[in-house]
């Protein structure tokens, strides 16, 4: 028994290296392999992405809240990870005009504030977005249509506690196609807002890769009203089960991609170990022992999966790379009527330690699974028969 | 130093069943050189697989230096196949991604021997051999002449008591199969080894000490020894 395994590792590295073509053969498909399922698995991270992106940045943010005191300075939600925060007071009225009525929820909004977290105001149809102090209107098309108003119109709300209507000038019609967002809601700047002082609902919107969850204590810890503060999981669970959906089918797919490359793979493997079968039968009468023998193997089933993998990753993260610095996948054309890509249709594969680690951790499991029957074989069968095959 | 006692062994095939090995006792003395000779299909191959420990004899039993080869357990067996036997094939010899000097040292290195042992033993041989220079040399670009000195050498470079040669010079022209045999026999006897080679060339017979025929998995001695 040799006390090192340097001179195995060696043995097995020198196997790979001269066996030249068929090696390099092998490893080809084992890169392919690897960098194919790093850039797909990047994208399925890409595509779940885009969607929390567009879903929570469209108007809703990451974490949401109701009923806060109007003592409640925004400023104090603004903790490390936040990239913002949008107040919103609502209330609820009737508006009219053209002899037209609806009811809806004139929202007071800081103009300011929304341009640079949220992205409902990019939808924008006609006319503009509110300006800050503005004292105009941003209303759906949804519900101009309803009032038949165009911007330029006069409308007029009216709600329970006020004593008079209050005229406002359409500024903006936009149309986002989310309904709930499109149906029974208006905007006015807080400055114009008929009772600015009533609770809020806050939209709290986080830096790329903050958890949710970890701001959400932080409220919980720090503010009396910190209960009230729910995640977009929560509060989106239809969101929550297609990102675990997208996770769990495209891992099958992975699964099945990789099953029936590694078919190839183990058909490969058999024939590399069985060309050489007559070689291994010589070691075996020159007195090595099974056991050394299987290490043999499997050292240079390992080696060769590290170096094709790490090669395979590298291509597999140059690709996505080279997407992400060229502009992302452009889907709008598959996307623009799904609400869950309401910002933008572009996805960029974003890389994961799961995305790097689990097609190469596939690779060599694969790779051993195929390469075990030759192993075996050629460690069990007796020298003889083993000369006799070769 | 070798012996075999009522030795059998029978092949099953699609083709039927072929008795290759027929109750052969033989016994080979330490030291000697012996050619078995027979046509093919005659045994000889089994006969030294057998004696050799790469294969297992239906029945009877081999002895070698006293050990019988096929009670040993297979771990046991591979490390008196490393540290006592050397073995040289008719063809397909050489590690073929290794080089001519590391397919050399590679029983050298199974048996742990110290590197400049190792590098002085296995220079010496390659100067014996006639290939000094060709140490770097992968395999296929030797002569067929060329591999067998190499196996030779790489058989004895550990210097075991028992050198099992099948048919080495059968890739071989005349000439080149002779001196390929008087080469072995030179240099095995210089450490004392026995050995034991199956032929067809009646000139490689007459180089060795004690000449055997083998027949339809029966042994016969020589009528001219």
């Amino acid at each position: 028994m040799l006390k090192s395994q340097g001179f195995w590792l060696k043995t097995a590295g020198l196997f790979l290296l001269r066996s030249g073509r068929s090696t390099a053969a092998l490893s080809l498909m084992v890169v392919s392999a690897v960098a194919m399922l790093v850039f797909l698995s990047a994208l399925d991270v890409g595509v779940n992405d885009t969607m929390i992106r567009s879903s929570t940045g469209l108007f809703a943010g990451h974490i949401s809240a109701a009923g806060l005191p109007a003592t409640l300075a925004p400023g104090v939600l603004a903790v490390t990870g936040v990239k913002g925060v949008a107040r919103r007071v609502p209330a609820a009225g009737m508006l009219s005009g053209n002899g037209q009525f609806s009811s809806v929820v004139l929202f007071g909004i800081d103009p300011e504030a929304e341009r640079s977290t949220s992205a409902f105001w990019k939808k924008t149809l006609a006319g503009s977005f509110l300006s800050p102090g503005s004292r105009g209107l941003y209303i759906s098309r949804q519900l101009a249509d309803a009032l038949r108003a165009s911007t330029g119109s006069v409308l007029s709300f009216s709600a329970g506690g006020m004593a008079h209507a209050k005229n406002f000038t359409v500024e903006g019609i936009y149309e986002t196609g989310i309904d709930p967002l499109d149906r029974g809601i208006a905007f006015c700047s807080l400055a114009a807002h008929p009772e600015p002082q009533q609770p809020w609902t806050a939209a709290v919107f986080l830096h790329d890769g903050v958890d949710p969850a970890d701001v959400i204590a932080r409220y919980r810890s720090a503010l009396a009203e910190g209960e009230a503060f729910k995640s977009w999981s929560e509060l989106m669970p239809d969101l929550r089960q297609l990102i675990d959906l997208n996770y769990f089918s495209m891992s099958l797919v992975m699964v099945l991609v990789f099953g029936v490359v590694s078919l190839g793979i183990a058909c490969a493997f058999v024939i590399f170990i069985m060309k050489h079968v007559r070689e291994y039968g010589i070691m075996k009468a020159m007195g090595v022992t099974p056991a050394e023998m299987m290490r043999l193997i499997v050292m240079e089933i390992m080696l060769m999966n590290c170096a094709a993998s790490l090669a395979g990753i590298a291509c597999g993260v140059t690709a996505v790379l080279l997407v992400g610095s060229t502009g992302g996948i452009d889907l709008t054309a598959f996307t623009s009527y799904n609400r869950y890509f309401a910002v933008s249709g572009v996805i960029y594969p974003r890389l994961t330690p799961f995305s790097l680690c689990s097609p190469p951790a596939l690779a060599l499991a694969f790779s051993l699974a195929a390469a075990l029957w030759p192993a075996v074989l050629v460690a069990r069968k007796k020298a003889a028969d083993i000369l006799r095959l070769g | 130093m070798v012996e075999c006692r009522s030795v059998t062994k029978t092949y099953h095939s699609g083709r039927g069943t072929l008795q290759a090995l027929r109750g052969i006792s033989l016994a080979i003395a330490p030291g000697t050189a012996a050619a078995i000779a027979g046509k093919s299909g005659s045994g000889k191959t089994t006969l030294l697989n057998c004696m050799g420990g790469l294969d297992w004899p239906d029945s009877g039993q081999v002895f070698v230096n006293g050990i019988d080869l096929h009670t040993l357990p297979q771990r046991g067996l591979s490390l008196f196949l490393r540290r006592d036997m050397g073995f040289v094939f008719q063809f397909g010899n050489l590690l073929s991604y290794l080089t001519v000097f590391e397919n050399i040292a590679f029983p050298l290195k199974l048996n742990n021997i110290p590197k400049l042992e190792l590098e002085r033993r296995t220079q010496e041989l390659l100067e014996r051999i006639g290939l000094a220079g060709a140490g770097p040399a992968l395999a296929h670009e030797l002569s067929g002449g060329e591999v067998q000195r190499v196996a030779v050498a790489r058989a004895l470079a550990h210097r075991p008591k028992l050198l099992l040669a099948d048919e080495p010079t059968a890739s071989l022209d005349s000439a080149t199969g002779t001196s390929l045999v008087r080469l072995m026999f030179e240099l095995g006897r210089e450490s004392g080894c026995t050995m034991v080679l199956s032929t067809h060339d009646s000139e490689v017979m007459d180089l060795a000490d004690q000449r055997l025929h083998i027949r339809d998995g029966m042994l016969q001695e020589h009528p001219g020894q």
